[in-house]
């Protein structure tokens, strides 16, 4: 069986068990061959609702309940941050990639959208060495471990809900996320230690106190 | 003459003192002890520490002058014996059939995921309208509930969610003996 043949077949599958509540779509149901320009459109395009009476199905999608109360005192917070960690890059990515556009769907105030320097994770076995000291152990897997981090400013409380309640629905496997309060410690964490400075400090204090 | 030293012995990563007895003579000019830095710095004419303290503190101003570095990140580095042209596979033609049923496969897949989208769009319109209708009908029924309701999160802890896991855990499953050791990330430290 040829590759695409198989790809075809898998995707045919999983459309079928989703398309529960795609069978009322309109393209399946009534739908006639059209040719744009003596070619082939393959189903692209529309083909239903050319004389205008189709715009009444679109309008009643967007449902946008207009509520004066809720504009008028709205507590945000300060600033938080979306912590996105996992060991799979491709994972992480795409999960900070759907967030990032949840929260511009919404209209959020995006501070900044940056990653937190990746580090190494070893895993070691005890298998027949007889030391207790970890760091001797022989290594079995080195992962990787990222981190991504979005800033928002000003998220109005009640929004807050409803982003856990989609990023819970989205998030993939083996990929936590963290919503916590943005805290200046974590802006340190991105920033290299200053060993000669610090040092010079001691020194300065040891010899005021003397 | 009979000298008593305290050695600090480091074993396995925990600091045990011990003492062992050592035999020093007076007449030689270095014993092995060590005044501390601050007796040192005690004993001192005050000019001369005087000098040392105004010297560190330039020396302090000028590494507090250089800006903050931040540790790159080095996920998106290529290793550059990967991009030479010889590692490149070559791609065979295919026939015009394979490739429109691709092309066709393409546009389905697209179709598919047009429709989940909307799926995903609707069930976040329903979420934000139910939340305000719901809002409105408490402000209806008091208005300090609804102060609260909106007010009432600012401050909290973190919440944490762990994504879905592939496999269930095996149960009665002991693990192996061993450990975890984090590596802080390279080029951490200037």
């Amino acid at each position: 069986m040829s590759s695409s043949a198989l790809c075809r077949c898998v995707f045919m599958k999983l459309f079928e068990k989703s398309s529960g509540s795609l069978k009322t779509h309109r393209v399946l149901s009534n739908s006639f061959v059209r040719h744009f320009r003596n070619r082939p459109t393959a189903g692209i395009g529309r083909t239903y609702g050319l004389t205008g009476v189709e715009s009444s199905r679109h309008l009643k999608r967007k449902k946008e309940v207009k509520n004066a109360l809720l504009q008028e005192n709205i507590s945000c917070y300060d600033t938080l941050k979306f912590k996105i960690t996992g060991y799979d890059i491709v994972l992480v990515e795409s999960f900070t990639k759907i967030v990032h556009h949840l929260l511009q769907q919404l209209n959020y105030k995006i501070d900044e959208l940056y990653a937190e320097p990746t580090f190494e994770q070893h895993i070691k076995n005890m298998k027949t060495s007889l030391t207790a000291n970890v760091d001797d152990l022989p290594t079995v897997y080195s992962l990787s471990y990222h981190t991504r981090v979005i800033k928002i400013t000003d998220l109005p409380t009640h929004a807050k809900p409803v982003l856990i309640h989609m990023m819970m629905y989205f998030v993939p496997q083996s990929v936590t996320f963290e919503i916590s309060p943005f805290v200046e410690a974590d802006e340190e964490k991105r920033h290299k230690k200053r060993v000669a400075l610090q040092k010079a400090m001691e020194e300065l204090k040891m010899i005021q106190k003397a | 003459m009979l000298f008593c030293k305290k050695w600090t012995v480091v074993f396995n990563g925990t600091l045990t003192v011990a003492n062992q007895i050592q035999c020093i003579s007076t007449c030689c000019k270095r014993m092995g002890f060590k005044m501390s830095d601050i007796a040192i710095y005690q004993n001192m004419d005050p000019k001369y520490k005087q000098n040392i303290l105004d010297r560190k503190k330039r020396k302090l101003q000028k590494l507090t002058k250089v800006a903050v570095q931040k540790i790159p990140i080095t996920d998106f580095q290529v290793n550059k014996e990967w991009k030479s042209p010889e590692r490149k596979r070559t791609k065979d033609p295919l026939s015009e059939e394979i490739e429109t049923s691709q092309l066709l496969l393409e546009k389905d897949w697209s179709r598919y995921t047009k429709n989940v989208r909307h799926l995903e769009d609707e069930k976040l319109e329903n979420f934000l309208a139910q939340q305000a209708k719901a809002l409105n009908e408490l402000y209806l029924e008091s208005p300090a509930l609804h102060e609260a309701a909106l007010s009432s999160e600012l401050t909290f802890s973190t919440f944490k969610c762990e994504g879905p896991v592939q496999t269930l855990p095996i149960s009665n499953y002991l693990a192996p003996l061993g450990g975890y050791v984090s590596c802080s990330p390279p080029n951490a430290d200037e």
